[in-house]
C-alpha cells in the first residue's frame, strides 16, 4: 500500500517538475544560443551564465498564472507582508512598495547642494524656479504601517525642505497642501487626478511668486474644461504586479482629455537619441492609446509620454505665451508634465532617477535657458560646476 | 546552486535525471559515475566557476594521500603521508575561512598590521574537506579500501546532493554503492518523496521563518537595540525553526536526491528539539558531524576511556573544533563552548538520563529546549556582545516592554509558519489508521510542492545560511 501510495505521489511529482521543465523549454531555445555565441565571442562564462539565469526566471514570472496564484495564497493566509516586507498592504487593499531608508545628513545636504546650485543657474540664467516636495503615498504618521517597516521617505524630505526654507529658495510642500492625496491601490505613483491637482497648485504658486500669469481664470486646470476617458480594472502598478490580481485588485485608470483645442509635438530621447516622437493634439500627441487598449498590458501608467522618462519634449503649438518650462523630477511628474505642457510653449522633461537623464543639468539650463525651472525630485542630480 | 532554485529544479535535475537514466539503459557504472561527477562539478562551478579548481586540488591532494597512506607499508612514513594530508586539507580551510579571522584577531591583540584579504568563502568547502579528509584517515586505519580509480574518489567527494551542506557522507557508507549499486523503483520514489519533502520544508518553512527571523535581528541592529519581550523571543524561536527546517530540509532533499541515483546516505536529523537533554540534542541534530567529530577527533583522543580530567579536556576540544567549523567568528567558538560546558555538566553533575521523576525529566526537557534556543541566538548573532544584548533583552533587560508595536505584526503575519514548525517538529504516533494518514501525507505533499514550485518561481525570500560552513 504504502510503496504504491509513495510511486504514485513520485510520479505525480516528476510529471509536474518535468512538466513545469519541458513547457518552458521553447522559451529558453534563444537564449541557450544566445549563450553559446557569447562564449565564442570571449565573454566570461559567469557573465554568460548570470544572462542565461535572468533570462530563464524571468521567462518564468512572464506567466501571469504564477503571481497570481502567489498572490491568491498570500490573500488565503491573510498576508500584508509580501516577499520579506518589499511590499505591505494595509487594511484598505493599498499596496507599498517603496521603503525609503535613512539618509544622513551629509548625504541630504549634498541633495540640497545639488538645488541650490540649480537654482543659482536657473536665476543667473533669469529664470524661475521652484522645488517641489511631492507626497508620498506611505503617510508619515500612518502606525499601521510602521509595525511592519519603517519608511524613511517624509523624514528625509522634512530635513531637505527645512534646508532649502532656511536659505529662502522657492519652496513648496504638497504634503501640506491637502491633508490626503489619491494614489493608485496597486502602485506607488499618485493618481492622474492627483497630479491635475498638484499641477494647478504649483502653477498658481508660480504666479504668486513670479507673476508670470501661465494660466489665466486657471483654465487650463479647471476640470470642467476636461472630460474623462476611463479604463475601468485595468492597472496593475509595480506593486500590483508582484502579487496579481487576485491579491491586489485592478486600479480603474483615467485621464483627463482636454476640451479645448491641442497641437503639440512630443519627442523623446534617450542618451541624446530619439525614441518616440509623436504630434496630434493632447491624446495623440502625448497618450499611447496601444498600452490603454492592450487588455494584456497592465502597466497603464506607461501610456504618459509613451513610456518616456529620460529627456521628454513637447512643443505647445498653439501657446499663448513663449514660455519655456524645465521640469525635473522622476516618474511622479510624467502626469503632470501632461497639463503642465498646455500652458507653456516648449516643455521639457528630464529624469534624474537611476541616472536616466545623467549629463550635466546646469550645462543644460544655460543652453535651453528656461523660462521656469521645476524640481520635484529628492535624490542626487548632476550638478558638477 | 541551491536546490530550492528554479535552475535546478525546472532545469538541472531533468536534464541529470534523464542522462542519468538513459546512461543506465547501457549498464556500465562507470560511464554512469562519469556523468555524476561531470555534472557535480558543473553543480559547483555554477555557484563560483573559480572555486572549480580549488575543488578539483583537494580531490588531488586527497586522492594521491589514499594511494600514498595504502601503499607505504613502513608506519612512520604512512604516519607522514597522513600528516601531509591532514595538513593540506587543514591549510586549505585555513586558507578561505579563518586566515582573516586569525589575522584580524593577531591586529587586534598585538597591535599589528598584517593584511586582512578580500577572501570569498568557497561554498561547502568544510562539508568537502572534512569528508575527503575522512577517506584518507579511513585509508590509513584500513576500514575501507583505497580507491584507485580517480573518478570514483572525485564523485565521493564532489557527488552534487551532498555538496555545498552536507550531510558528510563516510566513504564506507558509499564505497559499495560508488561501483555496485541497484537502482529500485521503490528506492527511487522514497526519494522523490524525501527531496519533495525537504524542498517544502525549505521552502515554506525555514524562508518564511527567516523573514521573521531576520526582521527581528536586523531590527535590533538597526534600531539601537530596542524592542520587546515578546519579539526578541519570537525572532528567537522562528530562528531556532528556521536553522532546524533550512539544514534538514536541504539533508532531505540530499538524502532524496541520492537515492534516486541509486545512493543511500545516512540521517543527519532526528527530531532534535524532542531531545529530553542536551547530550541527547546532539544525537540528533546533524548526526554525520557529531559523529564525524566522535570518530576522527573524540576517540583517537582517548574519548571517554580515560581520566575524568582527560575526559572534559577531549570533550573541549572537540567542542571547541565543533564551534570553529561553522564559521570564523568568536560567536561560534562560544556556541562551541556553551555546549561543551553544558554536556560536561550533563555528563558529570545533572546526568538526564538518571532523572526518575517524570515531572523533573519533563522541566529538564524544557530546560533543554532553553539551552538550545539561547544558544542559536549566539550562533546568530554577529557578535557576542549583540548575543549578550538579545539574550539579556529575552529576561526583560533594556527592552521598550512586554510588548511592542511589531510583535502583533510578526504573530499575525507568520502565526502560520510558526505553528507549523513547531507542530512539524514533533513526532505523532498514527496508530490504526496509519494507511489512511499516508495516503492524505502524500496527497498534502503534492499540494505543498505546487505551493512551494508557486514560491520558487515567484523569487520569494530564499537565503542560504551555509556561507559559513
Amino acid at each position: 500500500m504504502r510503496d504504491k501510495c509513495n510511486k504514485i505521489t513520485a510520479i505525480i511529482i516528476l510529471m509536474i517538475i518535468f512538466g513545469i521543465s519541458a513547457f518552458y523549454l521553447p522559451q529558453m531555445l534563444t537564449p541557450t544560443k544566445q549563450c553559446f555565441v557569447d562564449l565564442r565571442s570571449g565573454a566570461s562564462i559567469g557573465t554568460v551564465m548570470s544572462t542565461f539565469v535572468s533570462d530563464y526566471k524571468r521567462a518564468l514570472t512572464s506567466s501571469r498564472g504564477w503571481i497570481d496564484t502567489y498572490g491568491l495564497i498570500q490573500k488565503c493566509l491573510g498576508k500584508h507582508e509580501i516577499k520579506n516586507f518589499a511590499i505591505i498592504s494595509d487594511e484598505q487593499g493599498n499596496l507599498y512598495n517603496k521603503f525609503n531608508g535613512e539618509q544622513s545628513k551629509e548625504e541630504i545636504n549634498k541633495i540640497y547642494e545639488d538645488i541650490e546650485r540649480i537654482y543659482n543657474t536657473t536665476v543667473e540664467n533669469d529664470g524661475a524656479f521652484l522645488y517641489v516636495q511631492m507626497p508620498f503615498k506611505w503617510l508619515s504618521n500612518d502606525d499601521r504601517l510602521n509595525q511592519y517597516k519603517n519608511c524613511y521617505g517624509n523624514y528625509n524630505s522634512d530635513i531637505l525642505g527645512l534646508l532649502i526654507e532656511e536659505n529662502m529658495l522657492p519652496y513648496m510642500d504638497l504634503r501640506d497642501e491637502k491633508d490626503e492625496w489619491e494614489f493608485y491601490k496597486s502602485d506607488h505613483h499618485w493618481t492622474l487626478n492627483s497630479a491635475f491637482e498638484a499641477t494647478d497648485m504649483i502653477v498658481d504658486e508660480l504666479n504668486a511668486l513670479y507673476d508670470v500669469d501661465l494660466n489665466e481664470n486657471d483654465y487650463y486646470t479647471n476640470i470642467n474644461n476636461y472630460s474623462e476617458i476611463l479604463y475601468e480594472n485595468s492597472f496593475l502598478g509595480s506593486a500590483g504586479i508582484h502579487v496579481g490580481e487576485y491579491y491586489s485588485g485592478l486600479d480603474d485608470f483615467n485621464i483627463l482629455v482636454p476640451e479645448f483645442d491641442t497641437e503639440l509635438e512630443f519627442e523623446h530621447y534617450i542618451d541624446g537619441k530619439l525614441s518616440v516622437s509623436a504630434e496630434g493634439d493632447f491624446w495623440e500627441a502625448l497618450i499611447d492609446e496601444d498600452i490603454l487598449e492592450d487588455s494584456q498590458y497592465y502597466n497603464k501608467y506607461n501610456a504618459f509620454t509613451y513610456t518616456g522618462y529620460y529627456e521628454t519634449l513637447i512643443l505647445n503649438k498653439m501657446s499663448n505665451n513663449n514660455r519655456k518650462l524645465l521640469l525635473i523630477t522622476n516618474s511622479y511628474g510624467r502626469p503632470m508634465v501632461l497639463y503642465l505642457s498646455l500652458m507653456f510653449e516648449e516643455t521639457r522633461y528630464l529624469d534624474p532617477q537611476d541616472g536616466r537623464y545623467n549629463d550635466n543639468y546646469l550645462e543644460y539650463i544655460e543652453e535651453y535657458r528656461p523660462d521656469v525651472v521645476i524640481v520635484m525630485y529628492n535624490d542626487r542630480i548632476n550638478t558638477i560646476e | 546552486m541551491v536546490f530550492s532554485d528554479s535552475i535546478f529544479l525546472f532545469i538541472f535535475l531533468p536534464i541529470v535525471l534523464a542522462g542519468y537514466y538513459f546512461l543506465h539503459l547501457f549498464k556500465n557504472i562507470f560511464v554512469e559515475n562519469l556523468f555524476l561527477l561531470f555534472v557535480s562539478l558543473a553543480f559547483y562551478t555554477y555557484g563560483n566557476y573559480q572555486f572549480l579548481k580549488l575543488l578539483l586540488f583537494s580531490i588531488c591532494i586527497n586522492y594521491l594521500s589514499g594511494i600514498l597512506v595504502h601503499c607505504i607499508k613502513k608506519e612512520t612514513f604512512k604516519k607522514l603521508a597522513l600528516f601531509f594530508s591532514v595538513f593540506a586539507n587543514l591549510a586549505i580551510l585555513f586558507r578561505f575561512k579563518y586566515y582573516n579571522f586569525v589575522v584580524a584577531n593577531l591586529n587586534n591583540i598585538f597591535k599589528t598590521d598584517f593584511m586582512i584579504r578580500n577572501i570569498v568563502l568557497p561554498i561547502g568547502i568544510s562539508f568537502f574537506t572534512f569528508q575527503a579528509l575522512s577517506y584518507v584517515v579511513d585509508v590509513y586505519k584500513g576500514t575501507v579500501k583505497v580507491q584507485k580509480n580517480p573518478i570514483y574518489l572525485a564523485l565521493y567527494i564532489s557527488f552534487f546532493p551532498q555538496l555545498i551542506a552536507g550531510p558528510i557522507v563516510r566513504y564506507e557508507t558509499i564505497e559499495e554503492q560508488i561501483t555496485n549499486r541497484e537502482i529500485k523503483f521503490n528506492d527511487f520514489s522514497d526519494g522523490v518523496i524525501r527531496f519533495a519533502m525537504g524542498l517544502c520544508k525549505k521552502v515554506l518553512l525555514a524562508n518564511n521563518l527567516a523573514i521573521v527571523a531576520d526582521f527581528v535581528f536586523n531590527n535590533l541592529n538597526n534600531n539601537g537595540y530596542c524592542s520587546s519581550v515578546a519579539t526578541v523571543w519570537i525572532g528567537a524561536i522562528a530562528y531556532t525553526l528556521q536553522i532546524f527546517f533550512d539544514f534538514s530540509g536541504y539533508s532531505d532533499m540530499a538524502i532524496g536526491l541520492g537515492k534516486m541515483f541509486g545512493f543511500k546516505f545516512n540521517e543527519n536529523f532526528n527530531y532534535p528539539y524532542m531531545a529530553t537533554s542536551v547530550t541527547d540534542f546532539w544525537r540528533r541534530w546533524h548526526i554525520s558531524l557529531s559523529s564525524w567529530f566522535r570518530d576522527y577527533v573524540y576517540i583517537p583522543l582517548g574519548g571517554n576511556k580515560c581520566s575524568r580530567t582527560r575526559h572534559v579536556f577531549n570533550l573541549a576540544t572537540v567542542w571547541l573544533f565543533t564551534g570553529i567549523w561553522h564559521g570564523a567568528n568568536w560567536t561560534f567558538i562560544f556556541w562551541g563552548i556553551l555546549y561543551f560546558v553544558i554536556l560536561a555538566l550533563e555528563k558529570y553533575i545533572i546526568k538526564p538520563d538518571e532523572i526518575q521523576n517524570s515531572f523533573c525529566r519533563g522541566l529538564y526537557r524544557i530546560f533543554t529546549l532553553f539551552i538550545i534556543i539561547f544558544a542559536w541566538v549566539l550562533f546568530r548573532s554577529t557578535n557576542i556582545s549583540e548575543a549578550m544584548i538579545y539574550i539579556g533583552m529575552m529576561f526583560g533587560v533594556g527592552v521598550t516592554g512586554v510588548i511592542d508595536v511589531n510583535t502583533g505584526m510578526l504573530i499575525s503575519e507568520f502565526w502560520m509558519f510558526i505553528v507549523a514548525g513547531i507542530l512539524c517538529s514533533i513526532t505523532f504516533k498514527s496508530g490504526k489508521y496509519a494507511s489512511v494518514l499516508y495516503v492524505i501525507k502524500n496527497i498534502v505533499l503534492v499540494f505543498l510542492v505546487l505551493i512551494s514550485i508557486v514560491y520558487i518561481i515567484n523569487g520569494s525570500y530564499n537565503p542560504f545560511i551555509y556561507f559559513n560552513f
